[in-house]
């Protein structure tokens, strides 16, 4: 297991943007998902890496086998819906390593070592903070729901859209106004505000992994512009 | 370090509620001292006055002074007082910045701009300290209310303030987890911090006071000496409008309950749940009669909360049946019987109007049936009213109408009086004996011993 500065995992998703930006959807696709995979392995998250993996190659079986044999709208809409999904697939899968495998405390020196100003550095750390408080919202709000016959189900939506909206949005506004509330209160009491350079438990530097995966980025990415321009494939 | 009021008084921007007045008062260092009274009264207000966050961070309007070594608390920067100041507030869920316990530790010392061996060494001594080896490089997210609190308590420890400020610390916590807080804070009267808490249940401090206020409509009503609080007794706080001061102790009643089948509402029999593959509830065989409170009881994660959202309906049993009315009933079923009422409600209203909450989705004779349920509950005078705008107590009976609006027989109550005042406790024990004299089942589980012991017919403790 290996672990690298979270600035290197920034400049990994920035490098990957760029590629799905430049590059078509292809076999370069594909490699550059393989790439992800091992990088994803090697930081630690090996379960959730390998399932979006496989994942990727049930859509790229479906796209280069089975897509074939249709026709019509069924053809162009899939056709359509595949090629968002192969655009979209590197940057979301390297972004969900980067936030499973960085520590908010460490995104935040990171940033500090950038001189990123911390007003945009804390928003940005209490977002990180705030996806799985959501998830765990999720749960209650949908608990709530169902003790008052009311389910998230499509069909439940389809039949009374106004109830499932009222009983999604008000207690996600209520709640999470009151918990943005609470959390700066008790940031600002243990001193986020403090104007000094906030300083770190763990050592963060680039490290020969850093580099490594750095150089493997870069050339990937100017391999795959190249081969890509010169018609190869 | 000294901290002292001077005829201070403060009123929030657009709320009567929690203004205080004319406040005078001095806590020498090494102090311990309580604040009491009931919801409303001005006691969070007061600590937040002591840790700056009034009014730099609640806005109001702020009259007198307020000082801290003899310098007044708005003239210190926020994070010149944090150092200070170490605070502890009633949520465990929104104190924490991380999501994971070590980086949450460090926190503070990180603001503060310590060299990395320091933060490290200073780490060690804390779960050094407070014996919490346990939980140390844990994701927060998974820990129980109880740890959470834990890792907030260290995490200002850490920091090492002069003053402790601590908001209803014990409002989400079973037994254990209030006997922990307690154990800390011997800790620190000991090395000789001042301590400030404002707190509904009193028994866990009881030995630790040195001094206590009690608050009344924002002034001080009394500010007695702890030595005279340790005296009194249950019955006069009780008349001021607080808690007991002594731990009660509630017996196992789980007597024979009335025998006969027709009294029987809900039967459990041989229920086993499992949740991600671990077996929570095994062979549970209950009888839950109709017109009887029943309360259960036991520590964290023994599957209480689990086996109420088994009642709702919410979660399907593996195995076993769930019996209402000598009808055996599936998951469906049971969402038509049973109602839960939340530990956070808030999760549970969701209209823009009192009235318009009970009277959600009921196509016909809504009329007479909302104002009877609000007529209940206590609730008419707020009809218009937004339900957000309704404190604690009124929102947990507001969720009560709603379930008489629906017709459930089965009520299930999960914590309903984490963070209620002694009034309204009482009022959610009237209200739970109204409902079990209106021959519905009601089932709570709670920690709050004062509560089974003024309202509760049948006690299961869990194992």
């Amino acid at each position: 297991m290996i672990h690298l500065d979270p600035r290197t995992k920034i400049i990994l998703l920035i490098i990957t943007v760029i590629f799905s930006v430049y590059v078509p959807n292809g076999i370069f696709t594909s490699l550059w998902i393989a790439m992800i995979t091992v990088l994803g392995v090697m930081l630690g998250r090996i379960k959730k890496t390998v399932r979006a993996a496989i994942i990727f190659a049930a859509l790229m079986y479906i796209a280069v086998f089975l897509l074939p044999c249709l026709d019509g709208t069924i053809h162009t809409s899939l056709l359509v819906w595949l090629a968002l999904m192969f655009k979209c697939y590197p940057g979301f899968m390297l972004a969900s390593v980067v936030v499973g495998t960085t520590q908010i405390s460490e995104f935040m020196a990171a940033l500090a070592k950038w001189n990123i100003p911390k007003a945009l550095v804390i928003p940005l750390a209490i977002m990180f903070r705030y996806f799985p408080t959501v998830k765990e919202d999720w749960g209650f709000i949908k608990d709530a729901m169902a003790i008052r016959g009311i389910s998230a189900s499509p069909i439940c939506f389809l039949k009374n859209p106004g109830a499932v909206v009222d009983a999604l949005y008000t207690p996600i506004l209520v709640t999470a106004s009151r918990a943005a509330d609470e959390l700066s209160a008790s940031a600002i009491s243990r001193g986020i505000e403090n104007p000094g350079r906030r300083t770190s438990r763990l050592d963060i530097r680039f490290r020969p992994a850093d580099i490594a995966w750095l150089f493997i980025f870069i050339n990937a990415l100017v391999s795959a512009i190249i081969l890509n321009s010169g018609g190869v494939l | 370090m000294k901290v002292e009021l001077k005829d201070v008084s403060f009123k929030y921007p657009n709320t009567e509620k929690g203004a205080i007045k004319g406040i005078n008062l001095s806590i020498k260092q090494g102090e311990f001292v309580l604040l009491a009274g009931a919801s409303g009264c001005g006691k969070t207000t007061i600590t937040r006055l002591i840790n700056g966050l009034i009014p730099g961070f609640y806005g109001g309007k702020q009259e007198g002074k307020a000082f801290i070594n003899e310098k007044e608390i708005k003239d210190y920067k926020s994070f010149e007082l944090s150092s200070m100041v170490g605070c502890v507030f009633q949520n465990p869920r929104t104190q924490f910045f991380n999501v994971d316990t070590d980086s949450e530790l460090a926190f503070g010392l990180e603001n503060a701009g310590k060299d990395r061996e320091t933060i490290n060494n200073v780490l060690d001594k804390v779960t050094d300290d407070l014996g919490i080896w346990n939980l140390r490089n844990r994701d927060i997210f998974k820990l129980s209310g109880g740890e959470k609190q834990k890792i907030a308590f260290a995490s200002v420890y850490a920091t090492d303030p002069d003053i402790y400020v601590l908001d209803e610390p014990s409002a989400n916590l079973d037994a254990k987890g209030v006997e922990s807080i307690k154990h800390n804070l011997e800790k620190i009267k000991d090395k000789g911090k001042t301590v400030i808490v404002a707190e509904h249940r009193l028994y866990y401090l009881k030995d630790l006071v040195d001094r206590v206020i009690i608050m009344c409509d924002g002034h001080i009503d009394k500010d007695i000496s702890g030595e005279v609080f340790r005296k009194m007794q249950p019955k006069e706080l009780n008349q001021l409008g607080l808690r007991t001061n002594r731990a009660e102790k509630v017996e196992n009643r789980r007597e024979k309950v009335d025998s006969k089948e027709e009294s029987i509402n809900l039967t459990l029999k041989n229920i086993c749940v499992e949740l991600g593959g671990k077996t929570i509830l095994d062979d549970l065989n209950l009888n839950f009669p109709a017109g009887t409170i029943t309360c259960i009881t036991g520590h964290n994660g023994v599957g209480k909360s689990t086996l109420l959202r088994t009642l709702c309906g919410l979660i399907k049993a593996k195995r076993g049946e769930i019996i209402v009315k000598g009808k055996k009933c599936g998951a469906k079923k049971l969402k038509e019987k049973a109602f839960l009422v939340m530990q956070d409600v808030n999760y549970q209203l969701f209209a823009d109007s009192v009235y318009n909450e009970c009277s959600l989705g009921l196509k016909e004779g809504k009329g007479e049936k909302t104002d009877r349920a609000l007529e209940s509950m206590g609730l008419c005078e707020y009809k218009d009213r937004h339900p957000n705008t309704l404190s604690g107590g009124e929102k947990q009976r507001l969720a009560i109408a709603v379930s008489l609006m629906m017709d459930k027989d089965i009520l299930l109550f999960d914590e309903p009086t984490s963070g209620l005042d002694y009034k309204n406790m009482i009022l959610c024990a009237d209200i739970m004996k109204k409902m079990a004299a209106m021959g519905k089942t009601v089932i709570v589980v709670t920690h709050d011993e004062e509560f089974m012991k003024c309202c509760c017919e049948r006690v299961i403790s869990f194992s």
